[in-house]
């Protein structure tokens, strides 16, 4: 089974290679970028199937990325993650208001992160 | 002499000469009385109106100062009001009613000295009100410079007064020699003391106004420095977690023994240092009154579950027998759900901790009247009597087996505060060598409901609600928000479903979500409008998206754009039930 390709959004270094290497070990294909703009750019570019969009990014946040693909026809309808750093529930509330497909918390576990993002490929293919 | 003191010899305040003992005829004694009645009355209504005016002045130092001048100048039918305050050596003239631009900039430059040489400073010697009929037939007068530039020719004053210092003068001026009468004394003696006074509150109230703005922006600091310091923390401690784990899962080859030793070591303290670090950063939310509850109706049971699950693996590598004991009737709480399993999470994890191999925790619950009792017993080492108290506080931990007791230490501070927060109570028993009980009750709240569908018969004088929505943090949201609200909630998680419940319920109203699993909910809405027996029940829709213009084109009753506030939700609902059969009413709790 070919694994989807999925962006990942995550300014700092060495937790974006964390998540690369997790997903890339689990069979996906990971595009990444550090900064809100990028991550828009090469969302637009590359249509990924899924994005894992950290929150708290340099420049513009990820509510405010996310707000930029909804805009686009052409991403609108991409399956968007929260990562977020926060545990609480108010925090996922507002990822979920903001229009967020889902969020996963900080720390990622790596044993789970796999399903995780298969979990919400699967959910986010089903709307038409 | 042509300085006199106001009252005349002996008498400062009129009302004095009331009780005094007189030789004087019947007839002079009424008359006397109804002077000095005249007198007290005049006193009375000048310090009413002194107090009225103030009152309009605001807490504006400028603004007291403006309306003490003009109100003085008038009611005592004076050419001019001045109002000096007292700088080290001299009165500064602060403020002026009716003077000339002239004489305001002589004196200005040239204040008046503390010195007998004029009246004010003769007025802030005896720190009583008086005047001077004609300054030009004074001998004394040495100001004759600023009454050439001013031109005034009988001056009252009367000092400001705050516990007894003198901080100001207040000053009237005649240009024509009219000698000021009692009445005027009178009203500008009350004048001048409340100035003083008024003028002081505004700088008390200056002082605590910015003393409080500080302190605000320093718990601001505060919390921002504990919100940065959280993420800075977190970032790399996710990392060690992670790559911890990485390897741990032999991602990129085996690892030896003490390789795979270690490296749980780091992945444990990194837990735990998260897992301090969350702690601090709620107990400062605690701490700061910050925290915020969210409550919501869930299931006790599961809640005590989700506890018990999250300990068993832990439990069995120790041979811990892990058990519940839940009484059938606890049913459904209301409470914040989080901060629930939060507690039990940390007593049972706690338990488990404390209790040897081959031990036991069991996990209770019951029911009791109005509260719901959680109890966590195990047989671990227990609590010694004098430790009992200290637990429950920050860094406590009791004698226990050296090696498995770590932990933040501020677990039950947190679980405290939380049940606390939640009115409610926590409490531990114990005996030492036998084991411990640590229990909490917190009030269930209202909701209780044995059995039964809800949304099979709603109780009279409720509106119905169908939720089409497949999130169902959305949907818990809603169920908040319509809380004790007289919305009845029903929820549908996908397009078809919804339809199917249209078509059953017949609902009062329909909220309905556009991006839905399965039959989009543009679709649904279509097919609800197009539906004679269904096509008057009203429909809210909601969206991420902002496509108001096709919600209404397809028979919307209201567009609301995610994320939504209560105040919306409810506004749209109850506009769009408004005229309908049922008025939603609130205050519907139990």
């Amino acid at each position: 089974m070919t694994e989807a390709r999925i962006l990942v959004v995550e300014d700092n270094d060495r937790n974006l290679k964390l998540v690369r290497d997790v997903l890339v070990f689990a069979g996906f294909e990971v595009l990444e970028a550090q900064t809100g703009e990028q991550g828009v750019a090469i969302a637009e570019t590359n249509l990924p199937d899924l994005v894992l969009m950290d929150l708290q990014l340099p420049g513009i946040d990820g509510a405010e990325a996310l707000r930029r693909l909804r805009d686009n026809p052409a991403t609108a309808e991409l399956p968007v993650v929260a990562v977020t750093a926060f545990a609480m529930k108010e925090d996922g509330e507002r990822t979920r208001q903001a229009g967020f497909d889902g969020y996963i918390t900080k720390p990622l576990s790596v044993r789970s992160l796999p399903d995780q993002v298969r979990n919400y490929l699967t959910r986010g293919g089903a709307a038409p | 002499m042509g300085y006199l003191t106001p009252h005349g010899a002996g008498g400062r305040a009129p009302a004095r000469r009331f009780g005094g003992p007189r030789c004087e005829r019947p007839q002079d004694t009424e008359a006397a009385l109804l002077r000095d009645l005249h007198e007290a009355r005049e006193h009375l209504a000048a310090t009413t109106e002194v107090l009225a005016v103030l009152g309009r002045a605001g807490s504006d130092v400028d603004a007291i100062l403006g309306a003490v001048v003009d109100n003085a100048r008038q009611l005592c039918r004076a050419d001019a009001a001045l109002i000096y305050l007292l700088d080290r050596d001299v009165y500064t003239l602060a403020r002026a009613s009716g003077a000339s631009d002239e004489a305001w900039e002589y004196i200005v430059r040239h204040p008046f000295a503390l010195d007998r040489g004029t009246l004010i400073g003769r007025v802030g010697l005896s720190r009583t009100a008086g005047q001077i009929e004609d300054v030009l037939t004074d001998p004394d007068y040495g100001r004759t410079d600023a009454q050439r530039v001013a031109g005034y020719r009988t001056v009252m004053a009367a000092p400001m007064l705050l516990d007894d210092d003198v901080v100001g003068m207040l000053n009237l001026w005649r240009y024509r020699v009219e000698p000021f009468d009692q009445r005027a004394m009178t009203l500008v003696t009350a004048f001048a003391a409340h100035a003083a006074v008024a003028i002081r509150n505004v700088h008390l109230m200056r002082a605590l106004e910015q003393r409080s703005a500080e302190l605000e922006v320093a718990s601001q600091h505060k919390s921002e420095f504990l919100a940065s310091m959280s993420h800075e923390l977190r970032t790399p401690l996710n990392a060690i977690i992670g790559f911890s784990e990485v390897l741990l899962e032999r991602m990129f080859g085996d690892l030896n023994e003490r390789q795979d030793e270690y490296l749980h070591d780091i992945l444990s303290s990194g837990r735990l240092l998260l897992e301090l670090l969350n702690d601090i950063l709620d107990l400062s939310k605690v701490e700061a009154g910050q925290l915020q509850l969210e409550p919501s109706r869930f299931s006790v049971a599961e809640a005590l579950d989700y506890g018990a699950a999250m300990v068993r693996e832990r439990a069995a590598r120790h041979g811990i027998d892990l058990r519940s004991e839940i009484d059938s009737d606890v049913g459904d709480i209301e409470a914040d759900e989080l901060r629930f399993k939060q507690v039990v999470l940390n007593l049972v994890s706690n338990a488990v901790k404390f209790t040897p191999d081959g031990g036991k925790v069991t996990v209770g619950a019951s029911r009791t009247g109005d509260e719901v009792t959680v109890l966590v017993t195990d047989t671990g080492v227990g609590i010694a009597d004098s430790d009992r108290d200290r637990i429950f506080e920050s860094f406590q931990q009791s004698g226990r087996s050296p090696n498995r007791q770590e932990g933040t230490g501020l677990g039950l501070t947190l679980c405290r505060r939380i049940v606390e927060l939640q009115g409610g109570r926590i409490w531990v028993e114990s005996e030492v060598g036998a084991g411990s009980t640590f229990g909490f009750a917190i009030p269930a709240r209202a909701l209780y409901e044995p059995d039964g569908e809800p949304e099979s018969s709603p109780p009279p004088g409720r509106s119905v609600v169908l939720v089409i929505e497949d999130d169902p943090t959305s949907v818990d949201l809603l169920d908040v928000y319509l809380e004790r609200t007289g919305f009845e909630l029903t929820v549908a998680r996908n397009g078809a479903e919804g339809l199917d419940a249209v078509r059953r319920l017949k609902p009062d109203a329909v909220v309905l979500d556009i991006r839905l699993p399965g039959l989009f909910g543009w679709d649904v809405l279509a097919a609800i409008k197009a539906d004679p027996a269904t096509a008057n029940i009203p429909v809210v829709v909601t969206s991420v998206l902002d496509d108001r213009a096709r919600g209404m084109a397809l028979g919307a009753a209201a567009y609301l754009v995610k994320p939504i506030s209560r105040d919306e939700v409810i506004g749209a609902l109850t506009k769009v039930l408004d005229g309908g059969r049922l008025a939603p009413t609130t205050g519907g709790e139990r």
